[in-house]
């Protein structure tokens, strides 16, 4: 499986994110620490929140790239640049971009494709707060593996 | 922690990585990828007989090693390349070194290098960090 022409540049149609109070407890409780008592979310909220705000599902991403859950995607390294603590209860709005997909070959692993986008959370009308790159290993198969 | 180019940071230790945890966090993350729920996929893909970490919450360690060793600071910039898989069931060890400390109309910045092991010895992540100092 090859990946489409035209995949870079793909504007994500991105979506408004309140992060939830039970959210970043939920988070907390994965990372086994406390919510912070002043109201700001988890670091990590910012990578959730543009995430899950990024307007397609994980699912719906890998499928602009020819690519399935089930291929075993994995995440190849991530940016965050962040102004200012995320707010729990605060509404934002995300959008988003691919900016990259490259086609390796590696001696152990096959073919894969590396599928790079940038997202942007902030409120409405105003400058990003926070903004990531996040570059997925989407492996390929051959032609020797049909 | 002592703020000054070469001291370490860390180490954090994260015991034994629960599925339950995984599970919780694919359900946040809204992630069906099933090398985070079934060990008979990871097997299928070569991969070993674990269920992997997600990579999001390898990089909750890392911030919550650096939020640990300076309490009231912000995270302005963390960047980070998976190395390696973190499984169910293994510890996580997060440290990191201060590379550069600028201080600037009475803010300080402190650069540092930062990792995530898989105790005993094998490097999961590597990357940097910035972060700005609550004031003094």
């Amino acid at each position: 499986v090859t990946a489409p022409s035209g995949v870079v540049g793909t504007r994500l149609p991105g979506a408004r994110v309140t992060i939830s109070a039970a959210e970043n407890e939920t988070v907390c409780r994965v990372l086994r620490t406390a919510p912070a008592a002043d109201g700001s979310a988890h670091p990590l909220l910012a990578f959730v929140a543009m995430q899950g705000a990024m307007g397609v599902s994980v699912e719906g991403l890998l499928a602009i790239a020819s690519a399935v859950p089930a291929d075993g995607p994995m995440v190849g390294s991530y940016e965050l640049e962040q102004l200012a603590p995320l707010l729990v209860g605060q509404e934002y709005v995300v959008s988003g971009e691919i900016v990259g997909l490259e086609h390796k070959v590696g001696r152990k692993t096959g073919p894969f494709d590396i599928l790079t986008f940038r997202l942007e959370i902030g409120p409405e009308s105003a400058p990003p707060l926070a903004s990531s790159v996040s570059a997925w290993i989407l492996p390929r198969r051959s032609a020797d593996d049909d | 922690m002592t703020i000054e180019v070469g001291a370490a940071l860390g180490p954090y230790r994260f015991e034994h990585i629960a599925q339950e945890e995984m599970t919780m966090l694919a359900g946040v993350l809204q992630d069906p990828n099933p090398i985070h729920l079934d060990p008979a996929v990871v097997a299928r893909l070569g991969l070993g007989s674990r269920t992997i970490n997600q990579g999001p919450a390898n990089m909750g360690y890392v911030m919550n090693m650096l939020l640990a060793a300076a309490p009231g600071a912000r995270i302005s910039s963390l960047r980070v390349r998976f190395l390696d898989n973190m499984f169910q069931g293994d510890t996580a060890i997060a440290g990191g070194a201060i590379e550069r400390v600028d201080t600037s109309d009475g803010r300080t910045t402190v650069t540092c290098s930062v990792w995530l092991d898989a105790a005993p010895e094998r490097r999961v992540l590597a990357g940097d960090a910035t972060l700005i100092l609550a004031p003094a």
